[in-house]
């Protein structure tokens, strides 16, 4: 229930943004500023580089609240964690450089590739089938699937990170996400 | 668990790498799992091809509930206060962070301006794929602006068009059309206008004081549709120069032109 306030709330906040309201700005900025940041850093490894992207992240969302649109289906948070996460993997692509976060990575890693219980009771009913149809899916898949997703890693590093060919993740991945699209589809 | 039956773990060992199942395109895309490359194609297709911008959303619907999992991370106190600032007053802000390729000298007062203008134009460019698309399921957002785009000095409901001729003959390579009213900006390659593989072309905006401004990377080959970021919009006059450089995909990573510039022209009223 709070969850339903709060995404009530976030959407109205993006509504007056995008009427040019700096004071919802702000409150949009308080309510999601330390998960944005969280999914930032994790892919960049870096606070200075995660926090520049985060600063890109609302300058965009004070200049295209407007293009939020509650009926589509995008949850507020989704939405921004959207613009920020891509802003990250755009950013990390141009670093090109290997990210020096690798070893944290390998050490949270663990913490990540099953998820702990009692998050999974702290989810509400779409995580929980995201969660139950990871489940399904070989374990070693979807450890590459949710280290994917956290880390924002090219095929590539994927492979590299889990000791297998490129062409073996690629085929990992697509056959999950397959998996992953008719268990989330299927009602 | 009630999971749906069980997946035969061995799905034939079908050793199927066969490069392309074209319909994974925008599930990798929104996994993030793509090169900076296929980025880039998906985020130009993504513009133009509005079912390929609905698969996308489908699979940040279906995968972003991930984030849950993921630990909050406060930011540092002052993060607030340089996007207020940034936000209150776009040209003074300093940069956010010092660059890793920044040279030797402080920044100089343009020089902040023009650090600013490069998170402008990441927001032009690579907000493609989370708001872009967005819109570009919903063409009729670019049109809805009119009330919020209030930018002094911008004539309400103006059109200005430009004919950006190739530098190295007489055929034009893009015609562009501004929308002040709806800060709507519609640029449309010409038949001869083309780039080389894997570079990107990518469309600037000079106005008055000569200094120019990323508008975002352009298909060659379609047509595409942008919103003027707001501070630019007052700088989009009659007589403001737009020009097309020949940039690494994804465009330029400086903010300013690396590439040839190999077409421009001025804008004017219809």
């Amino acid at each position: 229930m709070a969850a339903v306030d709060e995404r009530a709330r976030l959407t109205r906040a993006l509504g007056e943004v995008a009427r040019g309201d700096r004071a919802a700005l702000q409150t949009v900025y308080d309510q999601t500023s330390a998960k944005l940041l969280g999914v930032c850093l994790r892919i960049l490894g870096d606070r200075t580089e995660a926090e520049d992207v985060l600063q890109e992240t609302y300058i965009t969302v004070w200049n295209r609240a407007d293009a939020y649109d509650p009926e589509r289906g995008l949850s507020p948070i989704t939405w921004l964690a959207a613009i920020a996460r891509n802003k990250a993997i755009d950013r990390v692509r141009a670093l090109k450089r290997p990210r020096a976060a690798a070893s944290l990575d390998e050490a949270t890693e663990v913490a990540d590739l099953s998820a702990p219980a009692d998050e999974r009771l702290m989810a509400d009913e779409t995580a929980a089938k995201l969660y139950r149809c990871l489940d399904v899916l070989e374990p070693r898949h979807a450890q590459a699937v949710r280290t994917a997703f956290f880390d924002g890693l090219t095929y590539e590093a994927l492979a590299l990170r889990m000791s297998v060919p490129t062409g073996t993740m690629k085929s990992w991945i697509r056959r999950s996400l397959q998996r992953l699209r008719s268990c989330l589809d299927a009602s | 668990m009630s999971g749906p039956n069980d997946p035969p773990p061995d799905e034939p060992n079908l050793p199927r790498d066969d490069g392309h199942e074209p319909d994974m395109f925008a599930a990798e895309f929104a996994l993030g799992v793509l090169d900076r490359e296929e980025r880039a194609a998906a985020e130009a297709r993504s513009r133009h091809d509005p079912a390929f911008a609905q698969e996308i959303v489908d699979w940040v619907i279906r995968l972003f509930d991930l984030i849950d999992l993921i630990e909050p991370v406060e930011p540092t106190a002052d993060l607030w206060l340089r996007i207020e600032k940034a936000v209150d007053d776009p040209e003074e802000v300093s940069p956010p962070a010092p660059e890793a390729a920044n040279d030797e000298r402080p920044l100089s007062a343009p020089a902040k301006g023009l650090a600013l203008w490069r998170a402008w134009a990441l927001a032009a460019t690579a907000v493609a794929a989370a708001a872009l698309f967005v819109i570009a399921l919903h063409p009729s957002a670019l049109f809805s602006l009119t009330g919020a785009s209030s930018a002094a000095g911008a004539a309400s409901g103006k059109t200005l068009v430009a004919t950006l001729d190739l530098k190295d003959g007489g055929a034009s390579a893009m015609t562009v059309a501004y929308d002040s009213g709806a800060a709507s900006l519609y640029a449309s390659p010409d038949a001869d206008f083309s780039i080389p593989r894997a570079r990107a072309a990518e469309l600037w905006l000079i106005p008055a004081d000569g200094k120019p401004r990323p508008l975002g990377v352009v298909d060659p080959s379609k047509p595409s549709t942008m919103t003027m970021p707001k501070p630019l919009r007052a700088l989009v006059q009659d007589k403001a120069a737009l020009a097309l450089s020949i940039e690494p995909p994804g465009g330029s990573p400086t903010g300013l032109p690396t590439g040839p510039v190999v077409a421009d022209g001025k804008l004017g009223s219809v």
